[in-house]
């Protein structure tokens, strides 16, 4: 750990004690009330997840027409399928898809703060946003994608995108060999966040 | 990897614990709520937001190591919603003061 000034509880009740006298002031403001409050948050953790980025991509193995037209327009193509109806705060406007292929693996950053397609992937898992993850995987993303344990064989390409707020990437990666069989909701059960942002493939079975 | 966090060590939920919790705390998760709330209602564009929090971010990164707080991600977004609410007049400086020192 490095050196600390503060210790870390009383910087964590101070942060609170903080963030909850704000939110107190905008609703005695009349700016919120505490209902928009938690309609947002109820929208970001039930019906903006990670199971809209699978259903997504598994339209896209099983349809190569949706598969062309996810990353020639990728709001359009979303617009497709039958999916909870976006927000306007949510960026799903800026929503763009890049699709592995054999010998091409894509891998979504944000080296500035955290920018994340929340509509399709929700909110970013902790060491998205963390800050050694964000230097490193710019400056060097083979070696970050070998300690989390996806080695890329020397030949394939490694396209690294750095997500802002206009562009929010997410990643199609490549249908797992000896899924043929599968329906397109089994198909779906296989995708993860992890894949979708290009630090993991996709396994051939659920685990 | 080593318990020692070298500024190359990833943090370890990237390495062993894929789906982490979003949020560690309740007050992290209302001061997220509260800022998209905000813009979703149209007291701001997005992005406007966003400066803010790359901003306080890079201050942190731009400190001097030894000085430098633990990274704790959402207090720089605490930091940068009390930054927008007074750019934008939806508090006032005074108020903001009178809540911090409460």
């Amino acid at each position: 750990m490095t050196v600390q000034f503060d210790y870390p509880e009383d910087r964590e009740a101070r942060s609170a004690a903080r963030a909850h006298a704000l939110e107190a002031l905008l609703i005695e403001k009349g700016v919120i009330t505490d209902a928009t409050v938690d309609k947002v948050l109820g929208y970001f953790e039930n019906d903006m997840t990670p199971l809209n980025g699978a259903k997504i991509v598994a339209r896209a193995w099983t349809d190569p027409g949706f598969a062309e037209r996810l990353v020639a327009d990728t709001p359009a193509a979303i617009a497709e399928l039958d999916l909870p109806v976006g927000m306007a705060g949510a960026e799903g406007e800026h929503l763009q898809a890049v699709a592995n292929a054999p010998g091409v693996h894509n891998l979504v950053i944000c080296t500035l703060c955290s920018c994340f397609p929340w509509p399709v992937l929700g909110l970013p898992p902790y060491w998205y946003k963390d800050p050694t993850f964000r230097a490193r995987a710019a400056r060097e993303p083979r070696v970050v994608l070998e300690e989390v344990g996806l080695k890329l064989d020397p030949s394939v390409e490694l396209r690294v995108w750095d997500s802002s707020g206009h562009s929010r990437w997410f990643v199609v990666p490549q249908r797992p060999a000896g899924t043929q069989e599968m329906t397109e909701e089994q198909l779906a059960a296989l995708v993860t966040t992890e894949s979708m942002i290009g630090i993991a493939e996709v396994p051939s079975s659920v685990a | 990897m080593e318990e020692s966090a070298t500024s190359t060590a990833l943090h370890e939920t990237c390495v062993t614990d894929m789906n982490a919790p979003t949020f560690d705390a309740d007050w992290q998760r209302r001061a997220f709520g509260v800022a998209v709330a905000l813009s979703e209602f149209g007291h701001y564009p997005w992005d406007e937001f966003q400066h803010r929090l790359i901003d306080a971010i890079g201050a942190w990164e731009a400190t001097h190591e030894a000085e430098q707080p633990m990274w704790e991600y959402y207090e720089h977004w605490l930091a940068a919603l009390e930054r927008i609410l007074v750019d934008r007049g939806l508090v006032a400086d005074e108020e903001l003061r009178d809540l911090l020192a409460a």
